[in-house]
């Protein structure tokens, strides 16, 4: 509780500033980034021998919840959630020696941000049909092909890249690279316009002949799908976390509104109607905590807890859209307007639901493994 | 080992029909995909009593009955 209520101190002084004008101008905070990274959001998975927190799973999540419940910006989660599973992870996990000399030390101080290239036009919800290929020469690989939809790629500096290597169908046939803005053959679009978590910014990148050393392999050869099983795992479970803080901000917020707000001579908090809306969103919450922290301490006990992870990420994120929604209808005509930032939680909400797995490929997954006990 | 595991495949992979050559690829024929092998990496962890370290997970020690068999019999060596 106590890592909870800390982290939910920091992130309501420090990381909501100029919200609403930054939502608009579709702008990320380097100023965030760097408090976040000050405080060590960027480094708590990694041990301490390494230079991190050396948090586990359980008390990761307790972070986590408390970030979301105290900040509003949740694009800047969202560029974070991304940079710390979808890059500092697969490093840590599975790089080099080398790699993560060269590489956690400034990901974890917040000098470099990170981003993770897996989605394709055409792969997008069935991930392992990647177009984006890579040639073996001696010594080096030729990676060309497109990927769409990179969280952070505007602003990142290393990119985890998952590429097709060799004429394998299916998951058997991928390998993970790290590659450097910069890099010859390597091009970074413009930021993407989109509904919400606008304040985290997003593009396509292309890559065309981009030359990668062998030395850049994260995992081994033709394995990559198992770096991405294990970050996707982990990032369902800790932007679910995320999430469920934001669900109890907006329990906070509606139930303080409530008391005060008044209609027909009492407070609205006296209408059934209204009770009943925030009894909804705090058993949302209570039902959403208990399926993140069982995931976590799956995860504590040594299993990868993928399934744990899937249905803590589709149950939260579906009602943090549904609190949202509910919030907004508490709040009436104060809800819709910009300045209250209920509208805008909304259509982070909105996000939430498809990123990470959507909700209808986690359903399926979570159909298809019924029996699985890991 | 090698029949519980070939049993596995087919009950949970195969509709629990057909035969299986030891020496089939499991993922380029399509018989097993991401999920059947996270359900393939538990069944060996709780039936042989094995642990499995992602870090250290290569897809082609899992790609045929018998990688798979020599890649869990390595596992349960002493020491390993």
């Amino acid at each position: 509780m106590e890592l909870k209520r800390t982290a939910a101190r920091f992130a309501k002084a420090k990381l909501s500033e100029d919200i609403i004008t930054r939502d608009k101008i579709c702008e990320f905070s380097r100023k965030g980034w760097l408090e976040c990274a000050k405080f060590g959001l960027q480094s708590m998975v990694v041990p301490e021998e390494g230079g991190g927190g050396g948090l586990g799973p359980v008390d990761t999540v307790s972070v986590l919840e408390g970030i979301g419940l105290g900040c509003m910006d949740n694009g800047l989660l969202c560029a974070l959630s991304a940079h710390i599973w979808g890059c500092v992870l697969p490093i840590l996990r599975f790089g080099t020696e080398q790699q993560k000399k060269r590489y956690l030390s400034p990901l974890m101080d917040g000098a470099l941000i990170g981003a993770n290239a897996m989605t394709e036009l055409e792969a997008g919800s069935d991930v392992y049909s990647l177009k984006t290929a890579a040639k073996k020469k001696k010594g080096h690989f030729l990676i060309s092909g497109r990927k769409v939809f990179i969280t952070n790629a505007p602003v990142a500096d290393i990119f985890v890249v998952y590429v097709r290597t060799g004429n394998r169908k299916g998951m058997a046939g991928i390998s993970c690279f790290l590659i450097e803005k910069g890099a010859k053959g390597f091009f970074v679009g413009k930021n993407i316009d989109k509904m919400g978590l606008r304040t985290s910014t997003m593009s396509e990148i292309v890559l065309d002949g981009c030359r990668v050393s062998d030395e850049n392999l994260i995992g081994r050869y033709n394995s990559g799908a198992v770096v991405f099983n294990e970050s996707i795992s982990w990032e369902r479970m800790g932007v679910a976390a995320l999430q469920l803080g934001a669900i109890e901000r907006l329990c906070n917020i509606c139930a303080g509104y409530a008391k005060t707000r008044e209609v027909f001579g009492r407070p609205i908090a006296g209408f059934k109607i209204v009770s009943d809306r925030i009894r909804d969103m705090e058993l949302c919450l209570k039902k959403g905590r208990a399926l993140v922290h069982r995931a976590a301490k799956a995860r504590q006990c040594g299993r990868p807890a993928f399934i744990e992870s899937a249905k803590a990420k589709l149950y939260v994120s579906e009602s943090y859209l549904r609190c949202s929604r509910q919030a907004l209808q508490i709040h009436g005509a104060y809800g819709y307007m910009t300045e209250y930032g209920l509208e805008r939680e909304m259509r982070d909400a909105m996000a939430s639901t498809i990123h990470s797995g959507t909700s209808e490929v986690l359903q399926e997954m979570i159909r298809k493994t019924r029996k699985v006990v890991r | 080992m090698k029949e519980k595991i070939r049993k596995f495949i087919i009950d949970n992979f195969m509709y629990g029909k057909g035969k299986l050559k030891d020496d089939i690829s499991l993922f380029d024929s399509g018989i097993m995909d991401s999920l059947g092998f996270i359900k393939l990496l538990a069944f060996i962890e709780k039936t042989f009593r094995v642990s499995i370290d992602m870090s250290e997970v290569a897809i082609d020690n899992f790609d045929t009955v018998d990688e798979i068999v020599k890649t869990v019999s390595k596992k349960k060596r002493p020491g390993k």
